[in-house]
Order: C-alpha cells, then sequence, then structure tokens
C-alpha cells in the first residue's frame, strides 16, 4: 500500500512518470499540480503564446508528448559558506528607471539612503550600459548612497546570463550590494522547470559567494516547499539579507500563504538575525513588521497621475483626497488639484512633485511602522 | 522576473495566455512558421495565421493581421495607426485616414481642453478636437474619419455664415492627438513626420491642403499652388515632407498681403500637375481648378 501511494504521488498529472527522476527525488513529491498547462493542453485547452500549437512552446521539453528531451539541471556540487554582511535595509528602498531620468530623485534634493537600480534596464539598453560600466554606477548616477543591484528580470534575460556575466557587469558596474541572480517559477508548470530554476538559484548563490561585496539572497519558488528548500540552503551559505520579488504572488493574493511561512523559516534558522525586504510591491502591508519594501511605484504611478496618500494610491482627481493639503516637502502644501492645475501649465514640474511626493509618502509611511 | 502564474504573466507582459479549444491530444507537431528577418526584428507567422515579432529571441507582440510587402511588414493597431517593422527598425506610422485627420486638424482644425466650475462648484474639463469649414464635403471627410478611426460621430454646429463646426467631444480622442503634437494650440502645428511613411506623408499634405492651401488658375493659364499658415515652423515641416517625396518647394514667405502675420510657400509651377497626380485636394474649389488647369493644358497641347 505504501509503495502505491508513493506511486501514485511520482506520476505527474499530465502522465509524466516521475518514478525514475534523477533530480528531485528527495524534494520533490511529485507534480501534481491542478492548473498545469502541460496537462490543460494534452486534455485540449492551450493558452495563447504559450502552448501547443505555437511553435514556441516553451513546454515541450516538459511536456510526455512533446517530442523533447527535459533538459538537465544544473548540478549544485557542494556548498559553501561565507560570512556575508548585512545590508541594513532601509525601511523603503525606492527602485529607480535608468532611462528615465525624472526619478533619480536625489537630483530634486531629496536625500535617499539606498536605491536598487535594475540590472534588466541596462542590458537592454547599450548605451546605459556601456556609460554605466565605463563609469561605475555612482558616477554615471551622481549619487552618493548605497546602490543595489536588482537582478529580477525578464525570463528571457536571465536565460542568456551565466555566473562570468554577472561578475563581469558586477566588476564593471560596481554596486554597494547584489541580488543574486533571479529565475523563474511559475505556480501552474511542471514543477521539473521550477525545481531546475529553484537549484540553478542555490547555485548562484554559491557561485556568488566568491564576490567581495554584501550579498542578498533571493527568495523564489512556485510553492512552500521550493521557497522554503532554497532559503535553507542560502541561510546554509551565510546569507543574512533577503528579497522577495513579490508583485505577481501578491497581485495573485498568493503572498499572505508564502510569507509567514518563509519569515517562520528564517526565524528558525536564524533567530532574529536576518533582515527581508519585499520587492515589488507598493502597496502598504501593515501585517508585515520588520519588513522592508522597495518598488518603482512611486515613479510609475506618477507616470500616470497617480497619487500616493497614507500608502494607497488615488486618481488625481479622486474626490477623498483632491482638496486635501499635503505638507510634505515635495508639495509644501499643496494640494492634489494644485498638482493637476501645475500638469496643465508644466507638465514636467507636476511630474517631478508628484513623484517626490510619492516617495515620500511612501517612506515616511513605512517609517512609521 | 517569473513567480505566480505563467498565464497572468503572458497576459501582462504580452497580452496572450488566452484559454483555445485545441482538442485532446496524443502527440505534439511543431507548428509550421515562416521567418522574415529585418535587421534585429524577426516576424514568424505561426501555424494558427498569427504573426509574432520577436527582437532578439525576444517575443515582443502578436498580432493576428498583417501586411507583407517587400521591405516591410505592417501590423494594425488601434486607433489608425500601424506598426511598421522594417530595416530601419520599428515605428508607429499613420493610417491614410488618421493621417488626412492628422492634416485637416492642423490646418483647421483644433485639439483643446478647457476647465470650468460646475454649477456644484467642482471642477470639470472638458476635451474637445474640432474642425472648422464651410465646406460640407471636408466636413464629411472629418466625420468619417472621426468614425473609421475612433468610432465616434462628431457632433455638428453651424453658424450663420455657413461655417460648420464638427466637434468631437472625447478626452481619449485628446490625448490621442495630443501625443502626436499635431496642434498644440491656435494657429500652431506640427507635422508628425516620424509617423508618417511615403504615403501617410502625402494624405496629410492632402489633408492639410484642403484646409489652409490655395489652388487657383492666375493669369489664365498657370496653376499657383500654395500652404498658407501662420505657424512658420509647422510650415518649414510641410515643406520638408514634400521634400520627402521629392518636390522642390519654394521658401518660406511673409504674406505682405495679410493684415495679420501669415506665411505661405509656392510649388513651382513646374511640379504643379506631379502635386496634382500625387496629392491632391479634397476641396471642390481645390478639385475645380485642378479641372481647369488640366483643360487648359489640353488646349494648349491641341493648339501645339
Amino acid at each position: 500500500m505504501e509503495v502505491l501511494k508513493v506511486n501514485v504521488l511520482r506520476r505527474s498529472r499530465c502522465g509524466f512518470d516521475c518514478v525514475s527522476c534523477p533530480y528531485f527525488k528527495k524534494a520533490c513529491i511529485g507534480c501534481v499540480i491542478e492548473t498545469c498547462l502541460v496537462d490543460k493542453c494534452i486534455k485540449g485547452t492551450s493558452y495563447t503564446g504559450i502552448t501547443h500549437p505555437k511553435s514556441f512552446c516553451r513546454l515541450r521539453p516538459y511536456c510526455p508528448i512533446g517530442g523533447k528531451e527535459r533538459p538537465s539541471p544544473v548540478q549544485v556540487s557542494s556548498l559553501g559558506r561565507k560570512q556575508v554582511a548585512r545590508i541594513k535595509f532601509p525601511r523603503f528602498i525606492p527602485e529607480i528607471d535608468i532611462s528615465d531620468e525624472r526619478s533619480w530623485i536625489w537630483r530634486e534634493g531629496f536625500q535617499v539612503p539606498a536605491v536598487f537600480v535594475p540590472l534588466w534596464q541596462l542590458l537592454t539598453n547599450e548605451n546605459f550600459l556601456s556609460k554605466a560600466s565605463s563609469k561605475g554606477l555612482h558616477d554615471y548616477l551622481g549619487f552618493d548612497g548605497k546602490i543595489l543591484l536588482s537582478t529580477v528580470m525578464p525570463d528571457e534575460l536571465i536565460d542568456r546570463l551565466e555566473t562570468k556575466d554577472y561578475f563581469r557587469l558586477i566588476e564593471e558596474l560596481r554596486p554597494d550590494a547584489t541580488m543574486v541572480p533571479d529565475n523563474y517559477t511559475y505556480t501552474d508548470v511542471p514543477l521539473y522547470q521550477s525545481w531546475s530554476q529553484t537549484i540553478r538559484l542555490v547555485s548562484f548563490a554559491n557561485d556568488f559567494l566568491e564576490l567581495d561585496i554584501p550579498l542578498i539572497g533571493l527568495v523564489k519558488g512556485a510553492n512552500l516547499r521550493q521557497m522554503d528548500w532554497a532559503v535553507r540552503r542560502q541561510v546554509e551559505m551565510g546569507y543574512v539579507s533577503f528579497a522577495m520579488p513579490a508583485r505577481e504572488l501578491f497581485e495573485e493574493e498568493m503572498l499572505d500563504y508564502f510569507l509567514p511561512q518563509i519569515l517562520l523559516t528564517l526565524r528558525r534558522s536564524l533567530r532574529n538575525d536576518f533582515e527581508f525586504l519585499l520587492y515589488g510591491v507598493g502597496v502598504k502591508l501593515w501585517e508585515y513588521k520588520d519588513v522592508s519594501f522597495s518598488n518603482l511605484s512611486w515613479f510609475l504611478r506618477a507616470k500616470h497621475g497617480e497619487y500616493y496618500w497614507d500608502g494607497l494610491f488615488y486618481d488625481l482627481r479622486d474626490p477623498s483626497i483632491r482638496f486635501e493639503e499635503c505638507y510634505c516637502e515635495a508639495c509644501g502644501g499643496m494640494m492634489p488639484q494644485d498638482i493637476i492645475d501645475l500638469w496643465f501649465d508644466d507638465k514636467e514640474r507636476a511630474m517631478r512633485t508628484l513623484a517626490a511626493h510619492n516617495l515620500l509618502d511612501l517612506s515616511r509611511l513605512w517609517q512609521r511602522r | 522576473m517569473g513567480g505566480g502564474s505563467a498565464v497572468r504573466q503572458y497576459e501582462r507582459r504580452f497580452l496572450q495566455g488566452e484559454p483555445e479549444d485545441t482538442g485532446r491530444k496524443d502527440g505534439c507537431e511543431e507548428a509550421p512558421h515562416k521567418t522574415r528577418s529585418f535587421g534585429e526584428y524577426e516576424v514568424h507567422e505561426t501555424g494558427s495565421n498569427e504573426y509574432k515579432l520577436i527582437k532578439a529571441g525576444v517575443a515582443i507582440g502578436v498580432f493576428s493581421e498583417a501586411r507583407v510587402e517587400e521591405e516591410r511588414i505592417l501590423f494594425p493597431l488601434s486607433r489608425g495607426m500601424l506598426l511598421e517593422v522594417s530595416k530601419e527598425g520599428v515605428r508607429e506610422i499613420a493610417t491614410f485616414e488618421k493621417a488626412v485627420l492628422f492634416g485637416l486638424i492642423s490646418s483647421d482644425g483644433s485639439n483643446a481642453y478647457h476647465q470650468k466650475i460646475n454649477s456644484k462648484g467642482r471642477h470639470h474639463t472638458d476635451h474637445s478636437t474640432r474642425f472648422y469649414s464651410k465646406d460640407r464635403i471636408l466636413i464629411e471627410l472629418f466625420d468619417e474619419s472621426s468614425m473609421k478611426i475612433y468610432g465616434l460621430t462628431p457632433h455638428h454646429y453651424e453658424r450663420k455664415d455657413g461655417l460648420i463646426t464638427a466637434a468631437i467631444y472625447s478626452k481619449g480622442v485628446f490625448y490621442d492627438l495630443s501625443d502626436y503634437d499635431v496642434k498644440m494650440g491656435a494657429y500652431e502645428f506640427r507635422v508628425p513626420r516620424e509617423h508618417l511613411d511615403y504615403d501617410g506623408k502625402k494624405a496629410y499634405l492632402k489633408g492639410f491642403f484642403s484646409g489652409d492651401g490655395s489652388a487657383c488658375i492666375v493669369r489664365r493659364k498657370r496653376l499657383q499652388i500654395r500652404f498658407y499658415s501662420k505657424c512658420k515652423e509647422g510650415l518649414e515641416g510641410l515643406r520638408q515632407i514634400l521634400m520627402d517625396l521629392g518636390f522642390h518647394p519654394y521658401e518660406t514667405e511673409k504674406d505682405e498681403r495679410s493684415d495679420n502675420i501669415r506665411y505661405y510657400f509656392s510649388v513651382p509651377a513646374r511640379e504643379c500637375k506631379k502635386f496634382m497626380d500625387e496629392i491632391g485636394s479634397f476641396k471642390p474649389e481645390h478639385i475645380e481648378a485642378f479641372r481647369e488647369y488640366r483643360r487648359l493644358r489640353g488646349e494648349e497641347a491641341e493648339r501645339g
């Protein structure tokens, strides 16, 4: 009976036989995802741009009838260990848009202790990359606070970079700290892919121990088991600062399921000697204390005429805030209506004021907590 | 970056991820596709008659329709725009109707908003896009373009002197046209040259000329074609696109006959026929002048 139970769990919903899986036997209990896209495709429902009959189906290697071999995952030989320095995350760390100088908020006279610079923006623009590489990020941005390199990037870029590419970029850009390389772990694709990606993340984290700058471990996974496994491996290697790219999980209302468990794992492993940052979430989450935040929402929303008030965002014309005066450094008593008026006279100035206001509102909010 | 659901990710990033019924499968066949390359861009035609636009291996869009030409591929976008993919790269260009609309608004139109306080004391902003003309044919042309591009029928107001105003009250239309800066203020316009291909330039000129152009027979035999405007920079833009089309317009001059400041430039007499054939006008008065000019030329040819 026990053998039968194991066999059932080791057979994927799509029909793939996981019993002889040479890679994830210990960690994985078998692929039983109810929303699995491969399973759905075989049974008759495909998704445009993702599965059959598109020639670009990225899941074919994981499909039992796809006619392609599953790629071998990265092998992690043995984990190293090192005393990784803490980043000392401020409560709120703005992300900036490297291609839009209006988000370089220190130029407007607003001091921020640290910013996240997204690496993908540099990779997709050779001009910015060559300038930033030749001068280093500090000189290029003219910023003397902490520059943290964000490796969170689109999947197609993730697949292209190897350890030596990251090392070269980090050497040229000279950030004060960097995240370990990002991965992609979807909740509705076969677990073989997300486990391969999770192992890849741990392998990169192991390689990154060679770097001399503070490192930020990543919390990623398609399920709690994968997240927990990746976090524990990184803790073993000496990581104490963690970031969790959480935009998608937050939008899909899954964050509240994962986050408390991950924080519990970290507390158990490291007592309270760790720091944690939620990356990419643009609204207040009161229930998570001692967690730092980072996002670009303050700027993106400003570009769309949206105004933060007490951590929530509103259309500038929203009657509930439209005539509320704000005495932050950026507004100096202005109301959203004044920003609307300014928008028609001098759009650029209005946008900059709104962006600075949003940043100050989010910073104040999380400092208050 | 990928986390959460792959379907949601595709919806968010590529406007894809819609379910479709493809039937139960026993095997997976590679969907056939053709590839065309334009510099760093590739276009793949998939088995389901869709076109996938790829840059450096990254899918950046999927289109259900495409017009394949020798040097470029055109994909329809919303609001009368096309995505042009060629060796030079990717750009948004105006369809014929949109280019005509740009021309009409640049000449005798407006695209503006004004704020007012309503009866409840609240601020209210009105956005409107208008075209003014005494020619009903031009008003109908504006209506037709508006209908095709935005699916909106303009309101009409007629003054006692015969001037008709066709007005679209839409914030969406206002912002769409503002994005191209075709009409920045009263008498101020800009030629959206970067959004006009060869045919688009002709359509824009035809639209503009129908509003603020003049075609008349002088000295009973010569056709005089002129573009008038108070906006000198705008006129320079018009000259530039005429030159792009192989014309050699004269320099812009100040119109001394007018009490107000006004500028104009002329199309050389030797290029009038080319102008009539390739650009033309929607304005009945101009069409009549062109017809008269052709008649005179015909008579002249008969006389030898």
